[in-house]
């Protein structure tokens, strides 16, 4: 059996975190470049936003930066403001 | 052992959310775009955070943590509705006719 404790202090669990984020929002990211309409940008956007703020926290805990924590929440509520409030507005603008 | 269950669960939410990345890039249509959105990132950011809440040390990290985990379960389905509904309210058409694996063929 592998020893995930010996790997984890090598850093190679946290890289593999590392790699599974950055690729998911390359995938997400595809449709922020492609995607036919405003709506399409912004639920790229909202998902890209998500992806960050776990990769903030995780930074936070594996390296010991405390302040990332902080980051993470006050991010996670301007995106979610500014989603809420983009959707809204493209709504009364196209309906 | 806990950390064993820490890492199950961080690895298990990065895939979900590999997945539902995927499916955002993938779907045809923007219900279905928000629909693999939706279900994937909440569920994904909830498991990879309670993951990451076995990890924290301090007692105010978990409690940080905590309410995060509390803050995007509410929002995530907010957003999901408010985008979903300016697609309805614009009036965007579902996709019709041919299923994926027709379109693969094509």
């Amino acid at each position: 059996m592998i020893d995930f404790i010996t790997l984890d202090q090598l850093g190679l669990v946290e890289a593999a975190m590392i790699f599974l984020v950055a690729l998911s929002s390359l995938l997400s990211s595809y449709r922020l470049f492609k995607g036919p309409t405003v709506l399409d940008r912004l639920l790229s956007y909202s998902s890209l936003s998500a992806k960050i703020v776990i990769f903030l926290v995780l930074e936070s805990i594996f390296n010991r930066r405390v302040a990332y924590l902080n980051l993470a929440f006050i991010y996670a509520i301007l995106s979610f403001l500014g989603i809420a409030v983009v959707a809204r507005f493209v709504e009364r603008e196209e309906g | 052992m806990i950390s064993l269950i820490s890492l199950l669960l961080i690895f298990v939410g990065l895939v979900i959310m590999v997945i539902g990345s995927y499916g955002i890039a993938k779907f045809p249509d923007i219900y279905s775009r928000l629909q693999a959105s939706s279900a994937a990132d909440t569920v994904a950011a909830m498991v990879v955070l309670t993951g990451l809440l076995l990890r924290s040390r301090e007692l105010f990290e978990g409690l940080k943590i905590g309410s995060l985990i509390l803050f995007l379960f509410l929002t995530g389905p907010i957003i999901t509705h408010s985008i979903a509904r300016a697609a309805f309210l614009s009036k965007r058409e579902p996709h019709q006719g041919e299923s994926s694996s027709d379109r693969r063929k094509q």
